[in-house]
């Protein structure tokens, strides 16, 4: 009886103990990363599932007379310059940053880590040969390659846009603010990965020569699993932090490239085209600048404190103390 | 440790400070390790304090403005919206260019600075016309020069009113000088018409002899010739061929074959056989010569008795002929320097740069700094330097009202383009001594691509129309602005008929019986527009209401104007300001092949009036049949008139000699400088 329990007990320690759930653990216990975290995941589901409420107007829907109005029980927020709810086009557009900032950043992390894994495990002429493309791909006018991509893809775009209309029966409205942004995921993402595999390469060469790699090395396992079950979950630190920094980034860009017409067409928007209009019409009507703001705001600072929680929770080593 | 050295350091901050304090601390031995930390508290306890004084201290010693330091120097700082497409004053066509334009050259009259009706002497010291003038003589100042310091003669306007209107240079706003005698004629490449039309001794007169197909006929469809040599076709294919292109389109190999096989071409009847064979032996020996410029056979109505008198003979009565020669069009171009930088012909040449840039104004092209200003100084050339109050203007391209506003309220400039309406209530309220609203000769209006299938529907076009709500925006968007009732704004006694309303139904109902119910059907159309502004959002939400999607394309000013004179887009937020004060400055435009029309559309019928128009010497009778050409212009409606402009602007109380003109050309001699006189 004894000795059953005894092994009873070491069966259960030994399950608690994989990678993710000592981070989340740790992340547990950070209360500003879990702050970040209930604020970006409440932000992200009303963005998502408010607008599919009725009671939420139309953003598209102008109402001229009552234009420029303090918030009201009809408006949350007031309306904008043409008359629009505010608090809808801000949700609205959220949908569209965040989808921007979460699917660009995944497309650039996805590319930059296996191109930096690679070059930083393998070495030698591939680890140049992949480093002189980044190097080129750097010396390339990132938004002029962005802007051109964009421009040649537009047209495609639209026959998407009609083509999914098509298949689906969803209604144009609903699609073409999405589907219309898909060259600039593509763009954005495709180009961004540049610092982040430079980053993992770094980390993985110095991985690559600690003892417990040697040892996965001599005890036979494939290159692939070492990769993959040593070396990522290892450099995983600065991958999060890179990536926290990525999303804020990727939204404001979007906000330049909407302005020059390829990013959100209007009437669509996004916080990005919110708070460029917003500060053009601060004097006239400041809270078109404060409420878009807000959100972008706390979205990025709830971003940080989770990236930062995230690094310390999966690298204990890093940690402050 | 920590604990002594934080009373020290509050001590510090009350009292002032000693060294034999540090001193005393020093022989503490348990300090002596700290002391670095109690120096650093020491600075930081002073400097904190002190940073704080200074940041609330420096805005109250502000640095000078740059209008402040602009006023010293006597430059005048201009919000001018956009960067110039060219100083090319032939080439370009837009008002940011033509503020620049008007300092840098003169043209026969000047613009007076308080009224629009009055002339007064510019390049000309007086002038004259002839009894139903169609005859005008400007005599032109003996001691007029170009800022290089070359003289200017009458010979220089000859050169510059060719340049103008030679096809091959195709300046979209040649027709301003169509009303000289023979300029159409020119500027349109018309080669039978110049090389047997005029020929008084031609057998057959011109007016029979134009019946006969010169200009082409683009009914017939003959795209699948586009790309065939003309050899390789045969002769039914040849016959449409030349049908489409028309006489004067013809090479020297085309009208051979006409020649050999008069069977070619239809001719009208009443053309005898032997002005038949005459008409195509000139155009061959013409086309064989490798097509010269016509514009001496042209014999234009511009002659130059002595170097100090130009004489413009019309082909109709202008009785506004003063007023239209103060636009850039009219303006003269310095022969000496196009010619060293290229053929006359020859676009967007190095003539039009800094350093290169020869005029005739009171200005001349000091520095231009692209995306950030254009800078003019004095000519010291001008036949009235003396009296420019003036040394210098600046030109700032601020796209962004909103922008340009604040930057006006930092003191950056001394007069904006433009203030953006919804900060109109704002600004009285608290910048009353700023604001200008004066009235302004003006259109907004939305132009149409004529030739884009669904455009081409003139009920499609008239739905659109009647479903802007003019009224509602000009409440709430164009604040200030009046709802146009047509296109050509209130123009003194023209009374246009009043044919804009707005009826959604009507609309609706409308463009169901053009076939597209609730807007199904039609292809999405793209809004070209230069600024992403509250009209381009008005507009779109105007058409989807009548299940309408417009995608937005937002292109520069360069390449906004260009997409609209090539006819590459379909929807075209756009705006026309009046060249000079009559009705014709608008109605004009819309005449086939004017460079400014940019709609695919045309009437001969319109045309018509507007000919009937210009022959009439009553100055009432005038007004109605041009009120009957905007009838039928309106009922085609190529555009869709939005609102008739107000200026609305900013600017500052030391600005002297600016007053309110309707059609905004303040001429920039007579602006001075009096910062004394605000404070």
């Amino acid at each position: 009886m004894q000795a059953e329990t005894v092994t009873d007990t070491l069966v259960e320690t030994d399950d608690g103990h994989s990678l993710w759930s000592d981070a989340w653990q740790r992340l547990r216990h950070n209360r500003a990363a879990m702050c970040g975290l209930a604020f970006l995941g409440s932000i992200i589901a009303l963005c998502f599932v408010v607008p599919f409420f009725p009671f939420l107007p139309d953003p598209a829907i102008q109402d001229l007379p009552n234009k420029n109005s303090m918030p009201t029980a009809a408006h949350w927020m007031g309306t904008d310059h043409l008359g629009r709810d505010l608090f809808s086009r801000i949700l609205h557009g959220g949908r569209i940053s965040i989808l921007i900032g979460l699917i660009t950043t995944m497309v650039s992390l996805t590319i930059g880590v296996t191109v930096g894994a690679i070059a930083g495990y393998v070495g030698g002429r591939l680890d140049a040969l992949l480093m002189r493309v980044v190097d080129i791909l750097y010396s390339l006018p990132f938004l002029i390659i962005v802007i051109l991509f964009s421009a040649l893809a537009k047209g495609y775009t639209q026959d998407f846009t009609v083509w999914v209309t098509e298949i689906t029966g969803w209604k144009h409205d609903t699609i073409a603010p999405f589907t219309g942004l898909i060259p600039l995921f593509v763009a954005i993402g495709a180009l961004s990965w540049l610092n982040i595999s430079r980053i993992v390469r770094a980390s993985v060469q110095d991985i690559s020569q600690r003892e417990y790699v040697e040892a996965a090395r001599s005890l036979g396992l494939p290159h692939r699993r070492i990769l993959l079950r040593h070396i990522i979950p290892n450099s995983i630190g600065p991958i999060v932090v890179y990536a926290t920094l990525t999303i804020p980034g990727v939204m404001l860009f979007e906000a330049t490239l909407s302005f020059l017409g390829l990013g959100v067409q209007p009437p669509y928007s996004s916080w990005g085209i919110l708070i460029k209009d917003g500060a053009d019409r601060m004097l006239s009507n400041p809270s078109l600048l404060i409420f878009p703001s807000i959100f972008f705001i706390l979205t990025l600072l709830s971003l940080n404190f989770l990236g930062d929680g995230l690094r310390d929770a999966l690298d204990p080593k890093s940690a402050k103390d | 440790m920590l604990p002594f050295s934080v009373p020290t350091a509050a001590h510090q901050e009350k009292g002032t400070f000693h060294p034999e304090n540090t001193a005393k601390n020093t022989t503490n031995p348990l300090a002596g390790c700290n002391r670095a930390l109690v120096y650093r508290a020491l600075i930081f306890s002073r400097t904190i304090p002190v940073l704080a004084l200074v940041c609330l201290l420096l805005p109250g010693c502000r640095r000078e403005t740059l209008v402040g330091r602009a006023n010293r120097e006597g430059i005048l700082l201009v919000g001018n919206s956009a960067e110039p497409r060219a100083l090319d004053l032939q080439i370009v066509t837009g008002v940011p260019e033509n503020k620049i334009l008007s300092a840098l050259f003169e043209g026969l009259c000047g613009d007076h600075p308080s009224d629009d009706e009055k002339m007064v002497p510019g390049m000309a010291t007086h002038w004259e016309h002839n009894e139903d003038m169609t005859e005008w003589t400007f005599h032109l100042r003996p001691e007029a020069k170009w800022s290089d310091g070359a003289p200017l003669t009458a010979e220089d306007f000859i050169f510059s009113y060719h340049r103008m209107l030679h096809p091959e240079l195709a300046a979209a706003y040649a027709p301003m000088l169509h009303s000289i005698r023979n300029a159409e004629a020119y500027n349109r490449d018309e080669r039978g018409h110049i090389l047997c039309g005029l020929d008084e001794n031609f057998p057959t007169q011109w007016e029979t002899l134009r019946k006969a197909n010169f200009q082409g006929d683009p009914s017939i469809d003959a795209e699948d010739l586009a790309n065939r040599k003309f050899a390789s076709l045969d002769q039914g294919e040849r016959r449409r061929l030349l049908a489409v292109k028309g006489l004067d389109r013809l090479d020297a190999g085309q009208l051979r074959a006409i020649r050999d096989t008069p069977a070619l071409f239809d001719w009208p009847d009443e053309i005898p056989q032997a002005s038949r064979t005459l008409v195509i032996a000139r155009l061959l020996e013409h086309a064989e010569a490798g097509a010269p410029d016509l514009f001496e056979k042209a014999r234009l109505g511009l002659d130059a008795p002595d170097p100090h008198t130009l004489v413009v003979s019309l082909r109709e009565p202008v009785p506004y002929l003063p007023s239209k020669s103060r636009h850039s069009t009219w303006f003269p171009v310095p022969r000496h320097v196009i010619l060293k930088h290229g053929k006359m012909t020859d676009r967007f040449t190095k003539w039009a740069t800094v350093g290169n840039l020869v005029g005739n104004g009171p200005f001349q092209l000091h520095a231009w700094r692209y995306n950030h200003y254009i800078e003019v100084r004095r000519n010291p050339h001008y036949w009235n330097a003396p009296n420019v109050g003036l040394n210098g203007i600046r030109f700032y391209p601020i796209e962004n009202p909103y922008t340009e506003t604040r930057s006006f309220l930092a003191g950056q400039l001394h007069t904006t383009y433009s203030l953006p309406p919804d900060l109109l209530e704002k600004t009285r309220r608290e910048y009353p001594q700023y604001l200008r609203t004066e009235p302004y000769v003006g259109t907004v209006f939305v132009r149409l691509n004529t030739t884009r299938p669904g455009l081409d529907d003139p009920r499609v076009r008239r739905a659109l129309a009647l479903a802007i709500n003019r009224e509602e925006l000009c409440k709430y968007i164009y604040e200030g602005f009046t709802p146009a009732e047509t296109f050509t704004p209130q123009l003194g006694d023209y009374r246009p008929p009043a044919v804009l309303r707005y009826n959604l139904e009507e609309a609706k109902a409308l463009l169901a019986e053009a076939g597209y119910p609730n807007g199904e059907g039609l292809p999405s159309f793209a809004l070209l527009t230069s600024r992403l502004n509250a009209g381009v959002d008005a507009i779109q939400a105007t058409f989807r209401k009548l299940g309408i999607r417009l995608t937005v394309e937002q292109k520069d000013w360069g390449s906004y104007i260009a997409a609209q004179q090539q006819l590459e887009f379909d929807i075209a937020m756009a705006g026309w300001i009046g060249d000079y004060l009559d009705p014709t400055t608008f109605l004009d435009l819309w005449t086939r092949n004017n460079g400014n029309n940019n709609t695919g559309w045309d009437s001969p019928e319109f045309e018509a009036l507007l000919r009937k128009a210009a022959r009439q010497p009553n100055p009432q009778a005038r007004l109605d049949i041009l009120a009957q050409a905007e009838g039928k212009f309106m009922e085609a409606m190529p555009v869709l008139p939005v609102a008739w402009y107000s200026r609305l602007y900013l600017h500052r109380p030391e600005v002297h000699g600016w007053h309110p003109l309707v059609l905004d050309n303040h001429p920039w001699e007579n602006v001075s400088l009096k910062p004394d006189s605000v404070r």
